[in-house]
């Protein structure tokens, strides 16, 4: 294991040193330097109707060093694999947010900082990631920890032993690396993953992975690297079912492609992240109708509905009746559901109505 | 409307004395403390041709005519009387030219002759002494002594008064041929003549050889024509082949199809074609014509007189005859010394007092115009054989026609000619003149002679000599002191010295090489053109019965040919804007005591008339310009007269005025106070006096005054004032004794307006009653239509009938009901905009100008709104806007604010022009603002109003009411500024932060090379130096381009 490990680091310090080769041997020629990067945008999106996985297309934009545009982001990426370079040598790990204050310092003589927001240099990573062909754990940068597990699962991480269903109330907190977990004892039938936390601190209480056998994960918002890699391996080491529950909007439906297809701005790691047997368990438009939710909507904003018909032409929907069905139904509703909408029928329905009839009548939208 | 205020106010207050008046509503006239009434006071002080029988040269409709402009103008004035523009009480007379009249005129750049268009007709009552201008040659033109013609001076053509011209003075004539400009006619078509004169007179002539027309169509036509009993004579017709020319006025028909045919008297023998060639023949005959020919005026004959050892030419003249109108001549013996050659055809001799007009006799010959429309070959025919009749040497001349050769290779000097025709001898100049040909005149008075014992009576002759060498002509001579800088030629030296030669020929110019000679700089493009000098031989005063002196303006050019033999005359009317002269103004102050102050304001104005002063210097509302619908600068309060009365009310000294209105007039000095009771001028004291210029006004007054410089006083008066008016220069000596000049920015004076009469929307109820009672008209229809611009007199009449009145009603018999229903009904109908032409806006170019001049920004644009109307009053509303330089970086703009180039300096706030800028969103244009205030920022706005009638908000004059029509205009042209502003900001913000961007590079290397280095291990220094070598490369390709886009649009702002 640790030779392998050492084996990767090496691949990727390599592909570190020969990006700054690469501009080395331009700069002797005289010439304006540039880093060839793949284009990360709709207009560079392949979906493969067979693997079901958003892909990166061939489309590559070169970034100049004397290029007043380019110029900042230039010496970002440098900088940043400079970072990552040193990190891979002394073995150590930087989170986002360090990589960030590793690279910002005002440029002597001006008033120009190399970095100005994390964003920047979070963008500059994923760049980093395509121009090496090496994920942001290869090189040696975490995300933060975001989201909760709990249900029938021991695991072990760095020695340790864990057990997912005796966390107490806040659950095991997944890490952003988890290539090094190991399953010990998984007796869960299948994974449910969830947008809101809220939520999943509900079912949590009412002890749901319990009494339906089940692990409930969630994240706040959009799902983590961390998380799309543990719902993958659950799926593929396992074989469990993964259902998710989304508000019934489109952020919801996209968050769903995501973990499904995998994502716009990841598209080149969509091989380890998508997992095409993910379902789709709810909110639906037909649930509102069904359970009589209509009163507790909210009413659809401008943007929703730009979003909805954004959304509707992405490939992966395109050709969905299920889901284009939603989406009209979404813009003839004009309103949008939460996940929470459902406590309007009692605090507890969710998990005691709402979930089981779900899951036993197989209620799922692909 | 301020103006009804002051009325108001004055009727109310009759019964007080004006100076009472005055002390309550100070405020309103702009007296209210010391300070504003110092500048009050300044403001009022600062604001404030041919003779009838010269010929003229000119093109009607394509036409030649050489015809007396005093006839040529009163002619159009009198066909176009509605439309003349009277100004100066009568005194000037106006007229705008619809019809293509052209007249000769020199380019004042290429100095080539040409034809120009005439734009306007001027006549002005003489107000002058009328002086005959003579040339060397015996030229001559009678013009006032303010009306200019053109001298070169150093080389170049410029214009110079009479007055400012002494003898020995090069005057500029036309040298070379100007003839082929015209266009050529090939024959006179003479069925086309006839039929264009009155047909009484054509009763008895027909049309012979006329078979072909008579088609069913014509024939049915005539029949048409003919009484029923007199239809059988189209059978004549068409057996005889004629018809009556006065029948062929009736017909449709084309005359092309009566070409070949004869015209002639009904029952004469003599016919002649109707269709004459202009060819050589006819020019000769007509020469002849001119000579020898006259026609009996019962129409009996004509005949040419020759000398009976004039066989040959006899001979030769009645072959002429046959060629031109075929008709065979007969030679009688008139006496011993005489042959006549007679033609005994009366359609010949019709056809030379009707149409050819060549003069009947001797005293009366003439050249008609249409000799000028021939070509230069045929002219000159006709001037050889008109020499060879009236000329010596007759017979070498007489050879020169036979041999087809010109009068240089005659064995004479010169050709020696007379008449008794003044105006054959006029025309003779300009036939002359038109082939380039120089020559000299003279005269001799009438006498008796006795000649061999018999008396004889000669009359009055003219005599013309025409040089056979061209070249000694002193046309062809330059006066060496404006051609010549400076020579090393002694001998040249030596005849200037000893014999005083101050003329040198052209060809010694042109042919001079420049080691001798050092010429002006300009005088090759003289040497090159079409002009020539000729000198002054005396100036002296003519005795002028002539109800008016004439003008013409001809724009671009400026001159024009005129006079007794062809003189370019500059086109020029008496003074001032009018005049020409660039107006200046001197003003100085002097501080006598703490709060007391000397003023004094000098203008070169066209001065004031004697009998006027007092009036307007000291009487209250007195000549104010109510019911003038004229754009005018100044007369700002109530007029100067409110000066003059607070001076004396603060001080009690009387105010001291003299004023000039011409050089050969007296400069009046008076010192005048009012008469506060009675509102009269009272004269302190009335004399001639010296005054330094030829004609202006000045007023000297002390008054109490606090004097504080700053953004209301007087020093800001005077830039914004030069700022308004970029053609006038101000000389400001100020109390410390320091003079300040503003100098003009622009040579060029405004645009004249003109004044119009007021648009019945432009008027208030008030004024419309006023008006009712004092109109000269008879009746309420001509009240409206004379009165008014833009009402008709079906339109007036449905006006009247709608307010349920009569036509036929005296204006000043309505009640004021009446009037006041009538005015409600005229304000609710529509009425056509007035016309917007008659305003005179500084310009967009010298606006942007004279702003350069004075203030010290980096930007300038500048834009004059197209004119529109607001309440029937047209207006132009023109802005601009300076930016960056040395202005004021923090803090609002500065606004200055112009109504008829007058500044507004006071009620900033209650102005609409303040209204408009702070309305206008200048965030838009990259220039912060807050909400409900100026703008911010290194910024001056001008904006000016100029309009018959500028709005105020009250008498003193420094407000514009808020019309919503203004306030769109104006914020309109503060947006066309702003946008051109915001193209310069965006611009220069962006150059500068891309140059910044660009050093950011430099500043870039050093990290992007530690960290290379880290990734690579190559040393930091090595990159960093072959980084900046590429950076040095790349940035010659990076900046230069952005440097040029920025020339590129200085450039274009420029153009605009």
């Amino acid at each position: 294991m640790a030779k392998k490990t050492k084996q990767s680091r090496n691949s990727t310090v390599n592909a570190l040193e020969d990006l700054g080769k690469n501009i080395l041997s331009q700069i002797k020629k005289g010439k304006n330097p540039e880093i060839a990067i793949p284009i990360r945008a709709l207009s560079n999106i392949e979906f493969d109707e067979k693997s079901k996985m958003v892909s990166l297309g061939n489309k590559v934009s070169a970034r100049y060093f004397f290029h007043i545009a380019h110029a900042k982001k230039f010496l970002q990426t440098v900088e940043v694999a400079a970072v990552s370079h040193n990190l891979l040598r002394e073995d150590k790990h930087a989170s986002l947010r360090d990589v960030f204050y590793m690279i910002k310092r005002t440029i002597p003589g001006t008033k120009a900082n190399i970095v100005d927001e994390q964003s920047e240099s979070d963008s500059v990573i994923e760049d980093l990631e395509l121009i090496t062909d090496h994920s942001r754990e290869q090189l040696n940068i975490n995300a933060n920890k975001n989201g909760s597990v709990a249900g029938k699962v021991i695991i072990e991480d760095k020695g340790d032993t864990i057990d997912w269903s005796k966390l107490g109330s806040g659950g095991w907190s997944i890490p952003s690396n988890v290539e090094e977990i190991k399953f010990k004892k998984v007796t869960a039938q299948y994974v449910l993953y969830m947008e809101k936390a809220a939520v999943w601190e509900r079912l949590h209480e009412d002890k749901f992975w319990e009494k339906q056998k089940c692990i409930i994960m969630s994240s706040q918002g959009q799902t983590t690297r961390g998380i799309r890699r543990l719902l993958q391996r659950l799926s593929s080491e396992y074989k469990l079912p993964i259902y998710v529950l989304c508000d019934n909007d489109p952020w919801g439906a996209y968050i769903y492609s995501v973990i499904k297809y995998g994502s716009i701005n990841l598209a080149h790691i969509s091989g380890k992240m998508a997992i095409p047997s993910v379902r789709y368990l709810g909110i639906t438009c037909d649930d509102i109708e069904k359970y009589k939710l209509e009163k507790h909507g909210i009413k659809l904003k401008d943007t929703d509905l730009a979003r909805i018909k954004q959304i509707s032409e992405y490939t992966w929907f395109k050709d969905n009746k299920a889901w284009q069905k939603q989406f009209k139904m979404m813009k003839q509703s004009k309103i949008k559901l939460e996940i929470q909408a459902l406590s309007s029928r009692g605090i507890s329905f969710i998990s005691n109505v709402y979930l089981p009839e779900k899951i036993k009548n197989k209620e799922f939208i692909d | 409307m301020a103006k009804t205020i002051a009325d108001e106010l004055a009727k109310k207050q009759q019964s007080i004395s004006v100076s009472e008046f005055f002390t309550k509503n100070r405020h309103l006239l702009g007296f209210d403390n010391p300070r504003r009434a110092l500048l009050t006071a300044i403001k009022e002080a600062v604001d404030n041709s041919l003779t009838e029988d010269m010929p003229i040269v000119i093109r009607e409709d394509g036409n030649f005519k050489i015809i007396k402009i005093g006839g040529l103008i009163d002619s159009y004035f009198d066909k176009n009387k509605g439309e003349k523009f009277i100004l100066r009480d009568g005194n000037l007379e106006k007229l705008k030219l619809k019809n293509n009249i052209e007249a000769i005129s020199f380019d004042p750049k290429t100095l080539k002759v040409q034809f120009k268009k005439i734009s306007y007709l001027y006549r002005h009552k003489p107000n002058s002494p009328i002086f005959r201008m003579k040339l060397e040659t015996g030229r001559y033109v009678d013009l006032t002594p303010y009306h200019s013609v053109f001298t070169i001076k150093e080389g170049n053509v410029c214009s110079v008064k009479l007055s400012d011209l002494t003898v020995g003075d090069y005057i500029i004539v036309p040298r070379k041929e100007w003839g082929k400009k015209l266009p050529i006619i090939k024959e006179i078509n003479l069925i086309e003549e006839l039929l264009r004169l009155e047909p009484e007179l054509t009763a008895k002539i027909n049309v012979y050889n006329v078979s072909n027309i008579f088609t069913k169509e014509i024939i049915k036509q005539l029949k048409e024509l003919l009484p029923k009993d007199k239809q059988y004579r189209v059978n004549d017709f068409k057996k005889m082949s004629y018809i009556p020319l006065n029948l062929l006025r009736k017909l449709i028909i084309t005359l092309d199809e009566l070409d070949d045919t004869l015209i002639g008297y009904s029952l004469s023998r003599n016919k002649i074609p109707s269709l004459i060639k202009v060819d050589n023949n006819f020019a000769q005959l007509m020469g002849f014509y001119l000579a020898e020919g006259s026609t009996l005026s019962n129409l009996e004959k004509v005949y040419f007189s020759f000398g009976s050892h004039e066989k040959e030419m006899i001979v030769y003249t009645k072959d002429l005859i046959y060629k031109v109108f075929k008709i065979k001549a007969s030679s009688i013996s008139a006496h011993d010394s005489a042959v006549n050659i007679c033609c005994y055809s009366k359609i010949f001799a019709f056809i030379m007092k009707y149409i050819l007009q060549f003069g009947m006799n001797a005293k009366s010959k003439t050249i008609p115009g249409i000799i000028f429309n021939m070509n230069k070959n045929n002219r000159y025919d006709l001037l050889l054989a008109y020499l060879a009749g009236d000329g010596y040497p007759s017979k070498d001349i007489f050879e020169l026609i036979k041999t087809k050769r010109y009068i240089s290779s005659l064995p004479v000097q010169k050709i020696t000619s007379a008449t008794i025709s003044s105006e054959l001898f006029t025309k003779l100049q300009y036939l002359l003149s038109s082939l380039g040909l120089n020559y000299n005149t003279g005269f001799s008075k009438s006498k008796t002679r006795y000649l061999s014992g018999i008396e004889a009576k000669f009359s009055q002759s003219y005599y013309l000599y025409i040089y056979t060498n061209q070249k000694n002509s002193n046309i062809n001579k330059l006066p060496i002191s404006d051609s010549i800088v400076s020579h090393n030629d002694c001998q040249l030296r030596h005849r200037i010295k000893i014999h005083n030669q101050n003329g040198i020929y052209r060809d010694t110019l042109i042919q001079q090489n420049n080691n001798t000679m050092l010429l002006y700089k300009n005088i090759n493009l003289f040497l090159d053109s079409d002009l020539g000098v000729l000198r002054i031989k005396d100036i002296k005063e003519i005795s002028y019965n002539g109800k008016w002196v004439y003008d013409i303006s001809v724009p671009e050019a400026e001159n024009f040919l005129a006079g007794i033999g062809p003189i370019f005359c500059h086109n020029s009317l008496d003074a001032c804007q009018e005049a020409k002269i660039l107006p200046s103004i001197k003003l100085v102050m002097k501080q006598l005591q703490e709060d007391r102050y000397y003023i004094s304001v000098e203008d070169n104005g066209p001065g004031i008339v004697k009998k006027q002063i007092p009036n307007i210097f000291a009487k209250l509302l007195y000549g104010s310009k109510f019911f003038t619908m004229k754009q005018q600068r100044g007369q700002q309060g109530i007029g100067i007269s409110a000066a003059v009365l607070y001076s004396q009310l603060t001080t009690g000294k009387s105010a001291k005025i003299t004023s000039k209105i011409g050089k050969n007039h007296p400069a009046h000095y008076y010192e005048l106070k009012i008469d506060t009771k009675n509102n009269e001028p009272e004269i302190v004291v009335d004399k001639e006096v010296q005054f330094d210029s030829d004609h202006g006004t000045k007023i000297e007054l002390e008054m109490e005054a606090i004097y504080q410089k700053g953004a209301r006083g007087v020093d800001e008066y005077l830039k914004q004032t030069a700022i308004a008016n970029p053609h006038a220069e101000i000389i400001y000596i100020d109390p410390e004794g320091k003079t300040i000049i503003f100098p003009m920015a622009t040579k060029e004076l405004p645009k004249e307006s003109k004044e119009i009469k007021p648009h019945p929307h432009g008027i208030e109820l008030g004024i419309f009653i006023s008006m009712l009672s004092s109109t000269k008209t008879k009746n309420l229809s001509s009240f409206l239509t004379n009165d008014f611009i833009r009402i008709s007199g079906p339109n007036a009449k449905k006006l009247i009938e709608e307010a349920e009145m009569k036509v036929t009603m005296k204006p000043n018999s309505l009640n004021s009901d009446q009037a006041e229903k009538l005015y409600k009904i005229i304000q609710k109908a529509k009425i056509m905009a007035p016309p917007t032409n008659c305003l005179s806006p500084i310009g967009e170019e010298a606006l942007q100008k004279s702003l350069e001049k004075e203030v010290p920004a980096e930007f300038f644009a500048s834009v004059t709104r197209p004119a529109t109307v607001y309440r029937g009053n047209p207006f132009v509303i023109e802005a601009a806007i300076a930016y960056g330089g040395q202005l004021e970086q923090e803090g609002p703009i500065k606004l200055l604010r112009f109504a008829n180039r007058v500044p507004l300096q006071y009620q900033q706030s209650a102005c609409a022009i303040t209204k408009s800028v702070i309305d206008t969103n200048w965030r838009n244009y990259n220039i912060s603002q807050s909400k409900g205030a100026l703008p911010q920022g290194p910024i001056v706005v001008a904006v000016h109003m100029a309009s018959v009638w500028v709005p105020f908000t009250s008498e003193s004059k420094e407000a514009v009411a808020h019309y919503p029509e203004i306030i769109k205009q104006i914020k309109m042209a503060l947006q066309e500024c702003g946008r051109k502003l915001a193209s310069h900001i965006r611009k220069t913000v962006r150059v500068r932060e891309q140059k910044e961007r660009a050093s950011l590079f430099e500043k870039y290397i050093p990290e992007i090379a530690s960290a290379l280095s880290n990734l690579t291990k190559e040393k930091k220094d090595n990159i960093t130096d072959k980084l900046n070598k590429i950076l040095k490369k790349s940035l010659k390709n990076l900046l230069p381009e952005e440097l040029e886009e920025k020339d590129g649009e200085k450039d274009k702002t420029k153009q605009k």
